[in-house]
């Protein structure tokens, strides 16, 4: 089964922001037919990035992806064969990313769609330019990383793809690589303690001292779009340094709310 | 082996301001222990809530909970005995409320402190009050028998048909909710974790009225942004809300989104 992993969401108080800051350093668009009272859908020519407004109940965090399939009742058909305890739920068609959403056997949330659906909208309907810069991998932090990866193969026919992270798993459709690391909460000795679940972005960038000069240039012209501080105090510290030891890139920053960006040359 | 939840931490976009919703609303006072720029530690008398800034890397949302117990190298042993694979951590001097940190069995994480362990009593109970908070998890059964086999919550009478589990400290009820994607048909997908607290009121009309009239001079208080039950995905989740946790009489959400269920 042909599928595409083209799909990230964050729920942020600050989603407008959100929204000018990866445009204004990533050089991602939004869709010629955005929907202006709804969630930011902004593009990188492969993946679609929703930044969704936090309403009550809903954490501000790094949410979910999504992958495009070519078959999407196939998917279906073979995860409710296979798989007796991951839930399949149709989405309302107000979203122009998901037709369904299901999880991995860890409760990991994803969205399913199908390719060329009905249902796509915003920048998942005009998704097809090159970028300089675009979204590589998004790491996740699990409790069973094995499992999960063995889940993505199964049903989506994606690849392993070897990293050099301690006992990460990576399933790759050829240009987005899922990276599946280990929960594990000794990992956060002398920081705070994060759960399970979305942990990074990753982007590949044509060069790492350009993208710099570009966060400090969004950060003067508009200090609204100046990065999260990473590392600040002991603390801040010993969780950068575990950010670094557990994903792909030179340069690790975080958006404006706090998402963390792993960016890779 | 006696234990008792003493606290609960939010990681919040803007912590001094919550730091006024709940003082204002819920008459907890600040515990001093840092001075003025110092995270908010609030406490309603019995359970202190700390309100810790969001800071890169971490979600915004109710991210952890505490327990005090009498005996942390009996609490260790038991966890270890339960679920060999939850790791223990050891937390630096610093941290005034968490001398370890470990996990139930769905990766929860919680901080535990040495103390006696016990529940506050009867008589010092406020008439605002934490009551209950609420986590849902996919082996919910599972995690409570954790619960209840580790620090001895005692399970409580199931008050609906929902498939909860109610375990009791003898102060404040952790309701461990299954999650099931299924529960969130037509509105936006929680993942598993801490949910929702409940505030225990001597009257939700007063409440309301408190609430009413705070907007009315300050509109910052409750912006549009966090009414719950707004537009049909939120009236939706309000639903998913009632249905999974039967406590609450009455739903509104702080300043940050997080859902507050009330009951008189």
């Amino acid at each position: 089964m042909a599928s595409k992993i083209n799909h990230v969401a964050i729920m942020s108080g600050n989603y407008a922001l959100e929204s000018k800051f990866y445009e204004a350093v990533f050089g991602m668009k939004t869709s010629p037919r955005s929907r202006p009272t709804r969630a930011v859908s902004i593009g990188d020519g492969y993946v679609g990035m929703n930044i969704n407004p936090r309403r009550a109940g809903r954490p501000g965090r790094l949410d979910h992806f999504g992958i495009q399939v070519d078959d999407l009742p196939g998917a279906i058909a073979h995860i409710e064969k296979t798989y007796s305890t991951v839930e399949i739920l149709k989405r309302p068609a107000s979203r122009p990313f998901a037709a369904v959403t299901t999880h991995d056997p860890d409760g990991n949330v994803f969205d399913m769609t199908q390719a060329k659906g009905e249902n796509l909208k915003d920048v998942y309907a005009h998704n097809d330019w090159q970028a300089e810069r675009f979204i590589s991998h998004i790491g996740i932090r699990t409790l069973n990383p094995e499992t999960c990866a063995a889940f993505y193969m199964d049903v989506f026919g994606l690849r392993p793809a070897n990293l050099p992270i301690e006992g990460a798993h990576g399933v790759t459709d050829g240009r987005v690589t899922i990276i599946l690391m280990p929960w594990d909460m000794m990992d956060y000795r002398g920081a705070g303690i994060v759960g399970p679940g979305m942990d990074y972005i990753g982007f590949k960038v044509e060069d790492i001292e350009k993208v710099k000069a570009d966060i400090v240039a969004a950060g003067d012209a508009n200090p609204l779009l100046t990065p999260a501080p990473l590392g600040t105090g002991p603390e801040g510290e010993a969780f950068l340094a575990l950010f670094e030891r557990s994903s792909l890139g030179t340069l690790h920053i975080a958006d404006p709310d706090g998402v963390l960006l792993d960016i890779v040359a | 082996m006696t234990a008792a939840i003493s606290h609960l931490t939010i990681l919040s976009e803007n912590n001094f301001a919550l730091e006024h919703f709940y003082a204002g609303f819920f008459h907890m006072r600040r515990v001093e222990t840092d001075g003025p720029l110092g995270d908010p530690v609030l406490s309603d008398g019995r359970i202190s809530l700390v309100l810790r800034p969001r800071i890169a890397g971490y979600r915004a949302q109710l991210d952890q909970f505490g327990i005090t117990v009498d005996d942390l190298a009996e609490t260790r042993a038991r966890i270890g005995k339960f679920d060999p694979k939850a790791a223990w951590m050891e937390r630096p001097a610093g941290h005034v409320y968490a001398a370890a940190c470990s996990h139930d069995p769905g990766g929860t994480v919680f901080a535990l402190s040495q103390g006696n362990g016990r529940a506050a009593d009867s008589s010092t109970r406020p008439p605002r009050r934490i009551d209950h908070i609420a986590m849902r998890a996919i082996e919910a059964e599972r995690v409570a028998e954790f619960y209840a086999t580790v620090f001895g919550f005692r399970e409580l009478d199931r008050p609906s048909e929902a498939k909860n589990f109610y375990l009791s400290d003898g102060n404040i009820t952790l309701v461990i909710i299954p999650w099931r994607m299924s529960d969130f048909l037509g509105t936006g997908i929680s993942s598993r974790g801490l949910d929702h607290i409940g505030f225990r009121v001597e009257s939700i009309d007063a409440l309301k009225a408190d609430v009413a009239a705070a907007t009315a001079r300050n509109y910052r208080f409750q912006p549009g942004n966090v009414v719950v039950g707004r537009g049909r995905e939120g009236g939706t989740r309000l639903e998913m809300i009632r249905r999974t946790c039967p406590l609450g009489r009455y739903h509104f959400a702080d300043s940050d989104g997080l859902i507050l269920d009330l009951v008189e």
